[in-house]
C-alpha cells in the first residue's frame, strides 16, 4: 500500500519559489490499476516522481507498505528503486544502443541473477508483452508502440510491487494505446502489482480502476469504478 | 552482463563518438612517442659522435691542460706519448690509445679566413679509437703530411673543395707566426660539429712542425673493449699506473656542459610532449563532456531503474578506459611504427652542396632511438588521462536527482 502525506513540493527557478504540490493526501491499495488525470502543470508528474523516490518533496511523506521513503539516503532510494519500483515513461527511454532483450535485461543485471534465470525471465516477460519475436531488434527499429512494450516488460522484469507510467501513451496513435492498456491491465491482474499513471488521455481515465483528478497542485475529485 | 559488458556495448554502438575521442588520444600519443625516439636519437647520435669523433671513451692530460683546455695550454701537454700509450695499452680492458695535437689556429682559402681548432692525428692508430676514416665523404682519408682534412659544412663557408690549398695559420709554442700550405685531401661529415665545421685535421707531424711541438701531443685517447658500465674501473686502474704527472677524465665527464644543455632540451621536450598532451587532453574532455552530457536523461532512466550513483559512475569510468585504451593502443602502434621507422630508416638530411664549382654529395642520416619505458607510460598515461577527465562531468552527472535527469535536455 502507499500512502501519500501533506505532500508539499515547490520547484525553486532563480529566486523565485514555483508550487507544484500543496499537501496531497492519499492512499494506493495493493493491485490498484489507478489513474492520476488532470492537465499540464496539475502536478501528476511531480507526485509520481516523488512515490517513486526520484524526486524529493518539500514537505511531506510518502510511506511504501508503512516505511517512509522521503528520508532515504541516495543509496537506499536506489535499493528500493532496484527491487521495489518500476518505471514506464512517456519517451519509453530506452537505451537506444542495446537491443530489446538487452534493455529489458538490465534491472537485472543489478540482481546479480544467475545468466539463466536472466535469460528466462527476460525472454519471458518479452513473450508476455509481445515482443518474443523482437529480442534483437534495437529501439530505432521498433515502432512506438512495441517501444513501449519493451518498457513495460523492463519495468515488470524484476518483479516489483508498484509500477509508476508517466504518460504511458502519449505518443501512441490510440489503437496502439489500447493494445497497451489492456496489455498493462492484464498484467495488473495477473501479477498483482500496483499500477499508477499520470495521464491526461481520455482513454486511460476509461481504463483506470481509480481515477484521481488532480488540478493547480490538489487533488480536485477522486472516483473509483 | 556486467557494468563492463554494458559499457563495451555503448562503446563499440556509439562508434563515431568513440572514434572521435579514441581518435584524439591516438594523435597525442602517436606525437609523443615519435617524439620521445627523435629526442633519444639526438642525444644518443650526441654521444656516439663525442666519444666516436672527439674524445674516446677516455682522454689523458698532462696534468693541470684539462683545467684550462678552452686556453690552449701549449706548455702544459704529454711530452712522452709513445711511453705513456705503451703503460696504458697494457692494462686490461683497453682495447686502443692514439694521440692528438689540438691548437688553435686560422683556415685561410686566399680570400677569406675562419678561426678553426687544428687537430694532428696519428695515421696509423686514429682508426683504432676513432670513425674518422668512415666519416669521409669526398676524396680520401690523410695519407702523409701536407694534407687537411675538413668537415664539408667548412669547406663550403670556404668554397674549397677536394685537391684544392688552403693556408692553415698559428702561432706556435714559441709565440711565433706560422703558416703551411696544404693540400685538402678529402672532406667529412660526422655529425659532430666540432669536426663538420670548426676542425681542421692533419697528420701528428704536420701539426708538431706547425706547432714548433715536436714530439708532443695534447692529449691520449683511449677506446675499452669492455662493457661501457666498466668505463669507471678501467679509469682508475689507467691512473694508478700513469702516475701524478697526469689527469684522466671520462667521455661524459668532458662534456658536462652538454649532458646538462640535453638535460634542458629533454625538460623543454618534455613540455612540448606534456601541451601536446594537454592538446589531446582538451579534446578527449571536450568529447566526453559531451558524451556524458548528451546522455544524462539516460543516466536518468538507469538511476529510475536502480543504478546507484557509484554503478553509474563505474559504468561510463569503464567506457572512458576502453576508449583509453583503445586510442593509446592505437597510438601506440602508430608512435612505434614512426619510431622503428626512425630508428632503422631514419631522416636522411642528405642535400647538396651549391655552388658554381662545387658539387659534393653530402650522406647524413638522423636515426631515432626508441625508449621502451615511455611507450609504457605514455600508453598508461593515455587510459588514465581518458578514465580521469571522464569521471569529472560523470560524477556531476549522477549526482543529479533522477527526475532532474530525466527532464535534462
Amino acid at each position: 500500500m502507499i500512502e501519500v502525506v501533506n505532500l508539499h513540493k515547490d520547484y525553486k527557478v532563480g529566486k523565485m519559489l514555483f508550487p507544484a504540490l500543496h499537501g496531497i493526501n492519499m492512499k494506493i491499495l495493493d493491485r490498484e490499476f489507478t489513474a492520476l488525470a488532470g492537465p499540464s502543470g496539475s502536478g501528476k508528474t511531480t507526485l509520481l516522481n516523488i512515490i517513486g523516490c526520484l524526486d524529493k518533496p518539500t514537505e511531506g511523506e510518502v510511506l511504501l507498505n508503512g516505511a517512509a521513503t522521503t528520508r532515504l539516503t541516495s543509496r537506499e532510494k536506489s535499493e528500493l528503486r532496484k527491487k521495489e519500483i518500476g518505471f514506464i515513461f512517456q519517451t519509453f527511454n530506452l537505451i537506444p544502443v542495446l537491443t530489446a532483450y538487452e534493455n529489458v535485461e538490465i534491472p537485472l543485471i543489478l540482481l546479480n541473477l544467475p545468466r539463466d534465470e536472466k535469460e528466462k525471465r527476460v525472454v519471458s516477460m518479452l513473450r508476455e508483452v509481445g515482443l518474443a519475436d523482437y529480442l534483437k531488434r534495437r529501439p530505432n527499429e521498433m515502432s512506438g508502440g512495441q517501444q513501449q512494450r519493451v518498457a513495460i516488460a523492463r519495468s515488470l522484469v524484476k518483479g516489483p510491487k508498484l509500477v509508476l507510467a508517466d504518460e504511458p501513451t502519449a505518443n501512441l496513435d490510440s489503437a496502439t494505446a489500447r493494445e497497451i492498456l489492456t496489455l498493462m491491465k492484464d498484467l495488473n491482474e495477473k501479477l498483482q502489482t500496483i499500477f499508477v499513471f499520470s495521464t491526461h488521455d481520455r482513454l486511460v481515465m476509461e481504463y483506470a480502476r481509480r481515477l484521481v483528478i488532480l488540478r493547480d497542485g490538489r487533488i480536485e475529485s477522486e472516483q473509483s469504478k | 552482463m556486467k557494468l563492463i559488458v554494458m559499457a563495451g556495448r555503448n562503446v563499440f554502438r556509439h562508434t563515431r563518438r568513440s572514434v572521435i575521442t579514441a581518435l584524439a588520444i591516438s594523435v597525442g600519443l602517436t606525437a609523443m612517442i615519435a617524439m620521445d625516439t627523435l629526442m633519444n636519437g639526438a642525444d644518443k647520435m650526441g654521444m656516439r659522435n663525442i666519444v666516436e669523433f672527439e674524445t674516446g671513451q677516455l682522454e689523458i692530460f698532462a696534468k693541470g691542460y684539462y683545467r684550462e683546455e678552452g686556453a690552449f695550454p701549449l706548455d702544459t701537454v704529454i711530452k712522452q706519448p709513445d711511453s705513456l700509450a705503451a703503460i696504458v695499452r697494457k692494462i686490461p680492458g683497453v682495447k686502443a690509445v692514439t694521440g692528438r695535437l689540438k691548437f688553435p689556429s686560422r683556415l685561410s682559402n686566399g680570400v677569406d679566413e675562419l678561426p678553426v681548432i687544428g687537430i694532428g692525428i696519428d695515421l696509423q692508430s686514429e682508426k683504432t679509437v676513432f670513425e674518422t676514416p668512415r666519416a669521409v665523404i669526398a676524396g680520401a682519408f690523410l695519407d702523409g703530411p701536407d694534407q687537411v682534412l675538413i668537415g664539408a659544412e667548412l669547406a663550403g663557408d670556404l668554397k674549397v673543395k677536394v685537391d684544392d690549398i688552403l693556408t692553415v695559420l698559428v702561432r706556435d709554442r714559441n709565440g711565433t707566426y706560422n703558416a703551411f700550405d696544404l693540400e685538402v685531401r678529402g672532406l667529412l661529415i660526422t655529425g659532430h660539429p666540432l669536426l663538420d665545421r670548426n676542425a681542421v685535421l692533419m697528420d701528428l707531424e704536420t701539426a708538431r712542425n706547425l706547432m714548433a711541438m715536436p714530439g708532443r701531443i695534447t692529449e691520449l685517447c683511449v677506446m675499452t673493449a669492455d662493457n661501457p658500465k666498466r668505463i669507471a674501473a678501467i679509469k682508475t686502474e689507467i691512473l694508478s699506473r700513469i702516475g701524478p704527472g697526469y689527469e684522466i677524465y671520462a667521455w661524459d665527464e668532458l662534456n658536462a656542459a652538454i649532458f646538462r644543455i640535453m638535460g634542458i632540451k629533454r625538460f623543454f621536450g618534455f613540455l612540448v610532449g606534456l601541451a601536446v598532451l594537454i592538446i589531446a587532453a582538451i579534446g578527449i574532455i571536450n568529447t566526453m563532456l559531451m558524451a556524458v552530457m548528451e546522455r544524462v536523461p539516460e543516466i536518468g532512466t538507469l538511476k529510475a531503474l536502480g543504478f546507484s550513483n557509484r554503478a553509474i559512475i563505474m559504468m561510463f569510468l569503464y567506457e572512458g578506459g576502453l576508449i583509453g585504451a583503445i586510442g593509446s593502443a592505437v597510438g601506440t602502434f602508430f608512435g612505434l611504427m614512426i619510431s622503428i621507422y626512425l630508428s632503422t630508416v631514419g631522416l636522411d638530411f642528405s642535400r647538396k652542396l651549391g655552388g658554381a664549382d662545387f658539387n659534393i654529395p653530402m650522406k647524413m642520416v638522423f636515426r631515432g632511438e626508441i625508449n621502451p619505458a615511455t611507450v609504457l607510460l605514455v600508453f598508461a598515461f593515455g587510459v588514465a588521462v581518458s578514465v580521469l577527465v571522464t569521471l569529472l562531468p560523470v560524477r556531476r552527472a549522477a549526482k543529479l536527482e533522477p527526475a532532474d535527469a530525466l527532464r535534462h535536455v
